[in-house]
């Protein structure tokens, strides 16, 4: 592997509920994550992947161990980090150019750049000349492009995406995989993509982690060899996905 | 063209009109030859020629009563908004200021009156007082609600964009978010004042609409306060079709039922 961009390390999350036992979502969990690299997290449902990743946004306290960024400690939400959420998460006040403007309003973007910036990241989405449409008058995928544009504008090096794909029909989420794939190439950025979905996971990642379920725990990292773009339908390609899923099929069944 | 917006519109409004002017036909005939006594029901006729008469009082009264109201809203909002934001947004505040809120609010502003008077003595303060006090609580109440129930999610977009400090995250998320909220408090507060705007007046010495309407009724002329009656109820009507214009058109333009 290259450099160590993101590091996980021996992450434990314990939710506290009053009068019941204590759950424990997620169980000594530690993993390295390149400079650069495509990393997909998949499991079983419960199995504390979307905890894990709002963990490493900094949205979430981890009860146990530290997540580190180009070496340092970083358990904050903090710049060289953006989060896409399964819901969008769109300003539905804000007009699309200003919900990719809303990040640049807190860091030291003079107001000059910023119609630059804008510009630069719709056309990366290829959204241009919806600037002024507010959320409600653009469809599930388009919205997730603002989102995208809106984390890309503050420029993170490390991109989290929280089944950002989830929540759109099949072909949406197949042309927008391939956007994301090509974004990537683009920008070079670091992107961990938790997904409940194992096709996907295999299309995009360079690995594909599978978590065990409740309490998570590291069970196996897949890497991927395929060259891209990959062939949904090709031998090798529906041989990975299928030992993936004979993994994850494994602790659904020990549910 | 111009006929046919005509017809269009008498379809639309046809029958309201229709029920107005029999409500007009019957109370004229009920007052002129049924009651026959202009004290207890002045006729439809008689306001009319009212309301003519009093066509040069009627806007000074109408801008000492927009005086009254509109400082009591004004305050309102500037002591309302802010207590409700911080009662929606920190839980401690919630808990330090909510029991003083809900011991306060059940006494009915008119309750306040005699302080009032005490404190603000027989001025245009204590007029808009009581109107603030009916006013407070409903834009209170809203704002807060609206600041509690910022969706989580946005505020979490918001902190991972790098809006982390509270007063960002009020401003730049909780307060667009709760100003659907804030505008109903502030629409209902609207409504509340006004109709504490006559007895908010009664007892002041000046004028207002309010004040000469129980002036009038002093002076037994009873043609003149149905002549204020009205125009207590067509301007508060107008008040608040303003108000709905100016949200829904500047304000919340962004959702989608309205838009739409």
């Amino acid at each position: 592997m290259s450099q160590v961009k993101l590091q996980v390390e021996n992450i434990t999350k314990e939710f506290v509920n009053k009068g019941e036992e204590n759950l424990i979502a997620l169980s000594d969990v530690s993993m390295s994550v390149g400079v650069g690299e495509f990393l997909c997290i998949v499991g079983p449902s419960g199995c504390g992947k979307t905890t894990l990743l709002r963990i490493i946004a900094g949205l979430e306290t981890a009860t146990n161990g530290n997540i580190y960024i180009d070496g340092k400690i970083m358990n904050e939400p903090g710049p060289e980090k953006g989060l896409i959420f399964q819901e969008f998460a769109l300003f539905p006040w804000r007009n699309v150019e200003k919900n990719i403007e809303f990040g640049l309003q807190f860091t030291n973007v003079p107001q000059t750049a910023r119609k630059e910036i804008i510009e630069k990241y719709l056309k990366m989405v290829s959204l241009t000349g919806w600037e002024g449409r507010y959320p409600y008058e653009l469809s599930g995928g388009m919205k997730q492009r603002v989102a995208i544009a809106r984390a890309l504008a503050t420029e993170p090096e490390i991109l989290l995406m929280d089944e950002p794909f989830g929540a759109l029909d099949a072909q949406t989420r197949n042309i927008l995989q391939d956007e994301l794939l090509r974004i990537w190439k683009e920008t070079g950025k670091t992107i961990i993509f938790v997904s409940h979905n194992i096709e996907e996971a295999a299309y995009l990642g360079d690995r594909v982690l599978v978590l065990t379920a409740r309490p998570g725990r590291t069970k196996n990292f897949h890497p991927i060899g395929l060259p891209r773009p990959r062939d949904r339908s090709g031998s090798e390609f529906v041989k990975v996905r299928e030992s993936i899923l004979k993994e994850v099929m494994e602790e659904v069944n020990d549910l | 063209m111009a006929k046919n917006r005509l017809i269009a519109y008498l379809q639309k409004r046809g029958l309201g009109i229709i029920s107005l002017t029999i409500l007009i036909i019957i109370w004229q005939l009920l007052s002129v030859f049924v009651i026959k006594d202009f004290f207890i029901l002045p006729s439809f006729s008689a306001v009319v020629v009212s309301l003519y008469r009093l066509g040069r009082e009627i806007p000074i009264d109408t801008l000492i009563s927009f005086l009254h109201f509109g400082m009591g809203i004004a305050v309102a909002m500037g002591l309302g908004v802010p207590i409700g934001a911080i009662m929606g947004w920190f839980r401690i505040a919630d808990r330090i200021i909510d029991p003083v809120v809900e011991l306060i609010r059940p006494i009915p502003p008119l309750a306040w009156i005699p302080f009032a008077i005490i404190w603000f003595g027989l001025t245009h303060g204590s007029a808009s007082f009581i109107i603030f006090v009916g006013a407070i609580f409903p834009i209170l109440i809203n704002t807060y609600a609206g600041f509690r129930g910022t969706p989580k999610v946005l505020v979490e977009a918001a902190r991972v964009l790098g809006c982390t400090k509270n007063l960002d995250l009020m401003r730049s998320v909780a307060l667009p978010s709760a100003l659907p909220s804030v505008a109903a408090g502030v629409r209902i507060a609207m409504g509340i004042g006004w109709m504490c705007l006559v007895a908010a007046e009664i007892f002041g010495r000046s004028s207002g609409l309010g004040y000469k309407l129980w002036h009038y009724y002093q002076l037994h002329q009873m043609d003149n306060v149905i002549a204020y009656m009205i125009i207590l109820g067509l301007i508060g009507y107008l008040l608040d079709w303003c108000f709905r214009r100016f949200a829904e058109e500047r304000l919340l333009r962004w959702r989608e039922q309205i838009v739409a």
